[in-house]
């Protein structure tokens, strides 16, 4: 009873993590670039100056309220957003909508980046930045959003079946943990899987469900009416998300107070890190300065991290405390778990190389699916269509995926600064040459592609820095002599990656070329005792991985 | 218990016993995920919980709800189980939500 649960189990975990293991990769990689989304829209964005210390919160602030004064002095609501932490630039945003009640917390808002060392409104190229990294992994592209949440959403619960059913079928978790037999084919794919899906088990477990909560109410949003009349569900969402209604205008205009002094007064409330200063009514009665910080908690508590003035008196308001209920605050300490805003640097890195490990652990999967038939096939009989085809996409996704990548961050440096739409030709650039990519593999031998696609792949990642030394002033050197630390490490990360994947190219030839390149069986021995009974006693290395031992 | 729906290799693919037992996973299993997050929903408000956690909570453990729903339709050895199962829970389920919405609201 036992051994056939598992071996369901494990039939589960197989199916379910390969057929929709490319889609997953694809979610996993481009979330995983999306924890440093504004970072990499700075890198994007190479007309703006580099990182600045020379001039304090205050001035950027009077000059932000000049342009504001200038451009959009009718607005009924101004936003500024200061180069502190993450956020390097300085940027003033405005709602367009004219004060109208219906429109009271919609309205778009029209944005603008100050270049501050020439107090100018700047002109960057038209670029889609990180941001649409980030987006793509949840709402993916070229098709309306609902059909996309649908997919993803689909993909995510094949993902959390897979984690458990893997947690099941992987009873010794902790003892496999520190197991890794190197150079042995499919059982160091095992090894390599087991590792980095165990070492960041509880992070795979929380962004998984996490991810899928975003979508309770698209997926579940029927549970709602078991408890509601139809009529009521708007109501509920009041209950369930409380929010701060601003202040209607007066229409008195009145002067406002210098913000100055009440900047200096919130850093000594917030700390130094303010990065947002909203302005509510302007030149009215009735207006309210905001200053804020990032999110210090898991979800936005706008009573700790906001503090708020009369714009004309310049006394402090008090923010009560939004009065959330239970369960709709542990769906927001969930989301705020996945996004990750409130995590700091070091959080971040975290959060990033968590990412790439749920990556990796995705790719070693679908490798390991391959692994495990290669010897049957090598040897015995013809590969059949399936096997064939995993084996290709395999490279085309897993190599092919980082590639794309490259190559959306070269046609941000390439593409002509006039060209029409240059954002999404940007996307454009990602989804052709991954679709290329994708395509190779089956244009090559069996032997050839994984190779020429890592090479392919380091040279794109080497040709990122390269390229951005060639065409703008923010080359290496020069951001390090800057000490544009977000701006270095942008590029020297794309110089390790790059030479992560010739690494990977080097040993995946050297291994094609001494294919029983293994260590002497009897070190194998006395690692690992006998942990699958089916092995034979005698035999030589390759009869370690027969595939039907894995099963 | 013998397990006799499959030999576990991408061949049986073509079995129409496991495209039933896929069939029934996924899209039975989310009917079933609706019902019983509905039937907790009432539950918890019944037991004391506000309507809005009660509600919410439910969404929330729907996800593990339906998860727990596959591993059980996987873990039946036949596949005629998995859909007796799933017609009956559905309708136990179902008509339970629909009486105490009747009655509560």
């Amino acid at each position: 009873m036992k051994g056939a649960f598992r071996r369901s189990m494990g039939w589960l975990h197989t199916w379910t993590g390969l057929a929709l293991g490319w889609l997953l990769f694809f979610v996993f990689v481009t979330g995983t670039v999306g924890y440093f989304d504004t970072e990499i829209d700075r890198w994007m964005q190479p007309e703006l100056p580099l990182q600045n210390d020379k001039l304090s919160q205050e001035q950027l602030l009077d000059m932000a309220l000049a342009h504001l004064e200038e451009q959009a002095s009718w607005s009924k609501e101004w936003q500024i957003t200061l180069p502190e932490d993450r956020y390097q630039t300085l940027g003033i945003a405005w709602k367009k909508a004219k004060p109208n009640n219906s429109m009271r917390h919609g309205g778009s808002r029209e944005k603008k980046l100050i270049n501050y060392e020439t107090n100018e409104i700047a002109d960057p190229r038209d670029t889609a930045g990180g941001q649409a990294l980030y987006r793509m992994h949840y709402r993916l592209h070229y098709m309306p959003s609902i059909i996309a949440f649908w997919i993803v959403g689909l993909a995510t619960m094949f993902m959390l079946l897979a984690i458990v059913t893997g947690i099941i079928i992987h009873i010794r978790i902790f003892k496999d943990f520190f197991t890794f037999r190197p150079k042995q084919g499919a059982k160091s794919w095992l090894d390599a899987h087991s590792v980095v899906s165990v070492i960041a088990l509880p992070f795979h477990l929380m962004i998984t469900y996490s991810g899928l909560v975003f979508f309770v109410f698209t997926f579940m949003g029927a549970v709602i009416i078991a408890n509601y009349d139809v009529n009521d569900i708007k109501d509920l969402r009041k209950e369930a998300f409380p929010r701060h209604t601003p202040l209607d205008p007066t229409g008195v205009d009145a002067t406002m107070v210098n913000l100055a002094p009440l900047l200096a007064d919130a850093r000594k409330q917030l700390g130094n890190n303010i990065y947002r200063v909203t302005i509510f009514n302007p030149n009215d009665e009735n207006a309210v300065v905001s200053f804020r910080r990032p999110n210090t908690t898991l979800f936005g508590r706008d009573d700790i991290d906001e503090v708020q003035f009369d714009g004309v008196s310049g006394s402090q308001l008090q923010i009560a405390p939004l009065n959330k209920p239970v369960a709709p605050q542990v769906r927001s300490v969930l989301l705020g778990l996945h996004e990750g805003h409130f995590a700091g640097i070091v959080m971040r890195w975290f959060y990033f190389i968590a990412g790439i490990l749920g990556s990796m652990m995705i790719a070693t999967g679908m490798l390991l699916w391959v692994e495990k038939r290669r010897f049957k096939y090598e040897n015995k009989q013809e590969p059949t269509k399936g096997y064939l085809l995993v084996h290709r996409l395999n490279a085309g996704t897993i190599v092919g995926l980082p590639m794309a990548i490259a190559v959306y961050f070269l046609a941000n440096r390439l593409l002509p600064i006039e060209l029409l739409d240059r954002g999404s030709w940007e996307i454009n650039a990602l989804f052709i040459s991954l679709g290329l990519f994708i395509i190779y593999p089956f244009l090559r031998p069996l032997n050839k592609f994984w190779v020429e696609m890592l090479i392919g792949a380091g040279l794109l990642f080497f040709a990122v820095p390269i390229v951005n030394g060639l065409t703008t002033n923010n080359h290496i050197i020069a951001t390090a002599l800057a000490q544009d630390w977000t701006l270095f490490t942008f590029d020297l990360l794309m110089i390790l990656f790059g030479a992560k994947f010739i690494f990977a190219a080097i040993r995946v030839h050297k291994r094609q070329q001494h294919p029983n390149h293994k260590k002497p069986k009897h070190i194998t021995r006395k690692k690992r005792p006998a942990r699958h009974k089916s092995t034979p006693a005698t035999g030589d290395a390759i009869a370690t991985r027969t595939p039907h031992e894995l099963s | 218990m013998k397990l006799n729906l499959m030999n576990y290799s991408p061949n049986s693919l073509s079995n129409w016993k496991l495209v039933a037992r896929i069939f029934a996973a996924i899209f039975g299993g989310f009917l079933l995920t609706l019902s019983s997050s509905m039937l907790l929903s009432q539950v918890l408000d019944m037991i004391g919980m506000d309507k809005i956690n009660a509600s919410m909570t439910a969404m929330l453990l729907s996800f593990a709800i339906y998860t727990a729903i596959v591993i059980w339709f996987f873990a039946i050895a036949s596949v005629k189980k998995v859909w007796i199962n799933l017609l009956t829970s559905l309708a136990i389920t179902g008509s339970l939500v629909w009486l105490i919405r009747y009655i509560t609201l």
